[in-house]
């Protein structure tokens, strides 16, 4: 009796570790992604910034992998600084509540300060 | 039962367990590798044939599109090394070409990057496969 109840604690130890290992990898997989993406839509923003002003689609948008952008100009610290949300939703196999994976970056607007603000909401 | 007998049964169920979550680790890392390539591989190669000539054209046809494929290969050579099984035949990289929309001209065309990455689990589990992709725009 004993041995069944080890044998099957064990086995349902392994099962779930097993899914926690799947699920967090992934997790970990899609957070490095989110993080990218809203690095490389900042730069985007940043890059496309000129005396025409900043084109806020860059950083408030849905990407063709469902991937979802959001921007802001947060100007509580004196410098004005672009933060960048990014997230999308995927499919956990056992820890259901790790969806969505989510990335932010924040860079230092500088110059673009005034530009910036002007499109984007503040955070 | 015998101390003897339930640990001839624990033993090898234990054993199951490692192997299970070996394989487990080694699919999370395949999978972290094959899709953070495939990330990258379609930025790299947007960004490149953004940048050549014929531009209005769909992606395949632009003079640099041999380059990007190219650069897509070898890279994604270099980073499923010691993951994938690169001697598998389910094992490829490509660059799909995607043309603008004919029903909605205003949307740009786009590149995919495609890994098919065939994972080996031992003797105890069956090989498996992970396939990542990714799409980029291209302006």
């Amino acid at each position: 009796m004993h041995t069944a109840i080890v044998l099957l604690s064990l086995g349902l130890a392994v099962a779930v570790t097993t899914g926690s290992l799947a699920d967090h990898a992934e997790l970990i997989t899609n957070s490095n992604l989110a993080a990218d993406r809203a690095e490389r839509a900042a730069a985007r923003f940043v890059d496309g910034c000129g005396s025409q002003g900043c084109d806020r689609s860059t950083v408030n948008t849905t990407r063709l992998d469902g991937t979802i952008l959001s921007g802001c100009v947060d100007q509580t610290g004196g410098s004005p600084v672009l933060r960048v949300d990014a997230g999308f939703a995927w499919q956990p196999r056992v820890f259901t509540n790790l969806t969505p994976a989510t990335g932010a970056v924040a860079v230092e607007l500088g110059g673009f300060g005034f530009s910036a603000a002007a499109v984007l909401g503040g955070c | 039962m015998s101390d003897a007998i339930a640990f001839l049964l624990l033993l090898p169920v234990m054993l199951l367990g490692a192997v299970v979550l070996d394989a487990a680790g080694t699919l999370g890392t395949a999978g972290y590798r094959t899709s953070t390539f495939a990330e990258a591989a379609a930025v790299n190669a947007a960004k490149t044939l953004t940048q050549s000539p014929a531009p209005s054209s769909e992606p395949s046809n632009r003079v640099r599109w041999a380059e990007a494929v190219a650069a897509a290969e070898q890279s994604g050579l270099a980073a499923t090394a010691g993951v994938c099984n690169q001697t598998d035949a389910a094992f490829n990289i490509s660059l799909i070409s995607q043309p603008r929309p004919s029903h909605d001209p205003s949307i740009s065309p786009s590149v995919a990057a495609v890994v098919s990455c065939p994972v080996e689990l031992g003797r105890l589990l069956k090989a498996t496969r992970i396939v990542a992709a990714s799409v980029e725009p291209v302006g």
